[in-house]
Formats: C-alpha cells, structure tokens, sequence
C-alpha cells in the first residue's frame, strides 16, 4: 500500500527523531537564521504545522515543543552564545517589540 | 530602568529617550523683526535685466558655521484662515549644548543655554524675551533619541531582527540604512517622506557616525567621550497633529519641553509599534487564509505529493508527469500549469521553509531522501 504523504508530518518526524546535539544545531540554526528569540523560534517551527498540508495534533506538538524545551534548557539557555539573544531580547522589550 | 555609565569626567546618559532636535516656529510680531539676524528678512530676487521681469523670488536662509555643526534661521509666511503671518523658523539640535551635554539631549532645564546661544550667534537679539520665546514658539519635525551601548555581535542580530518587521497589513517598507563607513543600521520611512502613518524611524551607530560625519563636533567637544559600540535609536514626531495621536496635547515648545522621558519613550515605543512585526496570533490565522487552496488545487496538490512519494520524484519531475498525463484541450492544459504554478510555491513555502532556514543543509538532504523527496 502507498504511504500518505502529509509535509506537516514529514517535517514532525524530521524533527523530532533528532538526538539532542542535532537538535541543539537545529535551535542555535534557527535563532541565527531567523534573528529571534527561542520562544520566537517555538512559533516559527508551530508555523510550520499551519495550513493546507494538515494541521498536526495538539498531542504532536506539545510532544514536540518538550523535547525542544528540554534541549533549550540543558544545552542552550545558560550558554554565553544564547546570552546575546537575551540582551536583544531585552533591548526590543524597551519598546514593547516581541523579538 | 535608567542605566547611568559613569566615564571619567563627565556621565552619558543611556536607555534615557530625550529630545534631539526639532524645528521651532515663532510669530515675527512677538519677537519682532528688528531682534532677528537682518539677513532672513531680505528676499532674493532673479530677473531679466532687460525687462526686469521677476522670475524667482525667495527668503534668504541663514546658515551660521560653529563648530562641528551650524545654525539655520529662515523667516516664512504662514496663511491662517487668510490671515498671512510672518514666522522664524530656526532648526535647533541637542549641539548646540557644545559639551558631553549633548547626550542629555535638549531638556528644559538646558533650553536657557540653547536659547543662549542664538543670541550669541546673533540669530536673535538680545532683547528677546526668554520667557516669551517659550510660550509663542510651536514645534514640528521632534527627533526623539535614545542611546544604547550594544556590542557589534547583538547590533547585528538587531539589524536582521529588523528586516523581518512588517505588518499584517504591509505598510512598512524596510530599506537597510548604510550610512557609509561601516555604520550599518536599520530604518523605516525618511525623514521627508514620513508621516504620521508611516513614521521615521531609525537605528545607527553613534561611535561611526560621530567619528566621520560629525568628527569636528566630536573632536571639540566629546573629546574624552568612550564611544564604543554606541547606538542611537531615532524617532520623529511630524507636526501637531501626529503630537495629538500620541496624546500630546499641543505643538508648543512649552509643552514640548515639559514632556518627561517617559512619555518621550511611549512616543518611540508606539512609533516602533507601526513597524513591529505582526504577532503569532496574527500570521497564525493570516497564514491560514492564505494558504487555502481551493478543493480543485488541493486535489491535485494531493496527487503530486502522492506521486512523489512513491516514485521518488522531485515535485518538478511531478509537475511534468501531470502535464504529461493529462489530456485536456489547450485552454485546461495551460490552467492546470498555472495551478502547477502555483502549488509549486506553495509547496517551496510549505515543505522547505523551516528545514532550508533552520536545519544544515546535510540533514535536510537525509530527511528528504529518506522520504523520497528529492
């Protein structure tokens, strides 16, 4: 039988069977690429799920969004290379702009 | 929070929003047009000699030279209710201060010292009345400045951040602001061509912009100033009405000067708020509209995606099989390549996007060849 393909699916998988340090270069890319903070960074990846290529379920993402967390706490938020993002982060929040 | 950076002999002022220039507007009959320079009151005139046919007529503008800046006095006639009325205009900076002041910007407690020097450079004369000028003059065209100390490695994060501002309606346009010399910096509208709508806002380094275009202000007066990693957020506020928006209640310098940094700060704060970029909440159900497809296109969204699947093809390869297959007349084989078209974006914006941007070109590569996608 043909596998059903669902992008929103494909993009799950991919990311989520990353062992952490894959899954820290995934987080670290993300922030530079797309110049944001981590909790930015959860929204773009939530993006991802949007649209006409089938919604993933709520079960998925949360799955999803603990791994992330969890990989940002241990491996990312204490680091010197994440303190720059909060320094930006606290500049936007002078006035009021989500980074 | 106020953060005060002590440095040998005198303090700058950082995260602080202050006033840094603005334009002043003062009826001649306060004043009186024998207490301004004589050479604003005269017009210049081109002519035809033979004829003596006038052909352009205008105020002369003065413009005195100090050091490391310079001074701009016009007179206009400003038409209220038919009424004409002659007005000086005079462009005031926080230079003018001639000292490490200058990071304060202009207060009214400073103003005495502004106001100082336009008599001394003889823009004004020395009877005019201080309290007087206060009341009469009103304002338009206010910068609103605030300097920060970001190292160069976060100001750059900052600059990206900022080309990704734009609203849900799409009103900002976002040219990079390069002043030349490696100050590199963002900014929104000009200051010409803003308005309340669309305002200026712009973000720079100060240490560059110092050390080049302004070096001779610099170098006479913020001498034993540590610039490094300087920055300057700039605002401008247009005229009355844009003061009103911000729930100021007049143009009057009075007023103008009255304003506490914290009301100078929600000014820039709602400045930034036209340019902010659209929140979670907002692309979420933007980004739901948009990318429905009608149930013809998702149908054959679902067939391409299918066949690559299970034929290992790229989505251009499908497209090509679809076309191939399909045995239309003219007219729905070229509609169906336009929807092929159009799927193909959507698809380059649906399945690439998050891997292309964040995840290293290698394990994006794994994952689609193990899903067969490439």
């Amino acid at each position: 039988m043909k596998r059903q393909l669902q992008l929103s699916e494909v993009i799950y998988d991919s990311i989520y069977s990353m062992d952490s340090k894959e899954m820290k270069d995934f987080i670290l890319n993300g922030l530079k690429e797309n110049s944001c903070s981590y909790k930015r960074f959860k929204e773009i990846v939530e993006l991802q799920f949007v649209g006409a290529s089938g919604e993933l379920s709520e079960t998925k993402l949360n799955a999803l969004n603990s791994k992330l967390d969890r990989v940002f706490e241990c491996e990312i938020k204490g680091t010197k290379e994440y303190q720059k993002y909060q320094n930006v982060n606290a500049f936007f929040n002078q006035f009021k702009v989500q980074f | 929070m106020t953060k005060v950076v002590k440095y040998p002999n005198h303090k700058v002022v950082l995260q602080k929003a202050s006033i840094d220039s603005f334009q002043i507007y003062i009826p001649l009959s306060i004043i009186g047009r024998e207490n301004v320079h004589e050479s604003v009151l005269f017009n210049t005139i081109e002519y035809i000699e033979e004829t003596s046919e006038i052909i352009k007529e205008k105020r002369n503008k003065l413009k005195v030279d100090c050091v490391g800046y310079s001074i701009y006095a016009y007179v206009r006639n400003k038409n209220t209710n038919g009424l004409v009325q002659e007005e000086l205009v005079i462009l005031l900076n926080a230079k003018f201060l001639e000292s490490p002041k200058y990071f304060e910007g202009i207060t009214k407690d400073n103003f005495p010292i502004i106001f100082n020097q336009l008599i001394e450079k003889k823009v004004l004369s020395d009877k005019v009345n201080y309290a007087e000028f206060i009341k009469h003059s009103s304002v338009t065209d206010l910068d609103v400045k605030q300097d920060f100390k970001v190292p160069s490695e976060e100001w750059d994060i900052i600059r990206k951040a900022t080309k990704e501002f734009k609203r849900l309606d799409g009103v900002a346009s976002i040219p990079m602001y390069n002043g030349g010399k490696g100050n590199v910096g963002f900014q929104f509208n000009n200051r010409e061509r803003s308005t309340m709508y669309k305002p200026f806002l712009k973000g720079y380094s100060k240490e560059v912009e110092l050390n080049t275009k302004s070096k001779d202000f610099k170098d006479a007066y913020l001498s034993d100033v540590d610039l490094t990693d300087l920055r300057r957020i700039e605002v401008q506020v247009k005229d009355k009405k844009h003061f009103q928006s911000f729930g100021v209640k007049d143009n009057s310098l009075e007023t103008i000067l009255n304003l506490s940094h914290k009301e100078l700060h929600e000014i820039q704060c709602k400045i930034f708020d036209k340019y902010k970029p659209i929140s979670f909440k907002e692309e979420k159900v933007k980004r739901k509209a948009s990318e429905k497809l009608d149930y013809k296109s998702q149908f054959i969204y679902e067939v391409i995606l299918q066949k690559m699947a299970s034929d290992s093809m790229s989505f251009t390869t499908a497209s090509i099989w679809a076309m191939n297959v399909y045995n239309g007349d003219r007219k729905q084989r070229y509609a169906l390549k336009k929807t092929l078209s159009k799927l193909s974006n959507h698809y380059e914006k649906k399945g690439f996007n998050i891997l292309s941007n964040t995840y290293s070109f290698a394990s994006k590569t794994k994952i689609f060849q193990y899903y067969k996608l490439i």
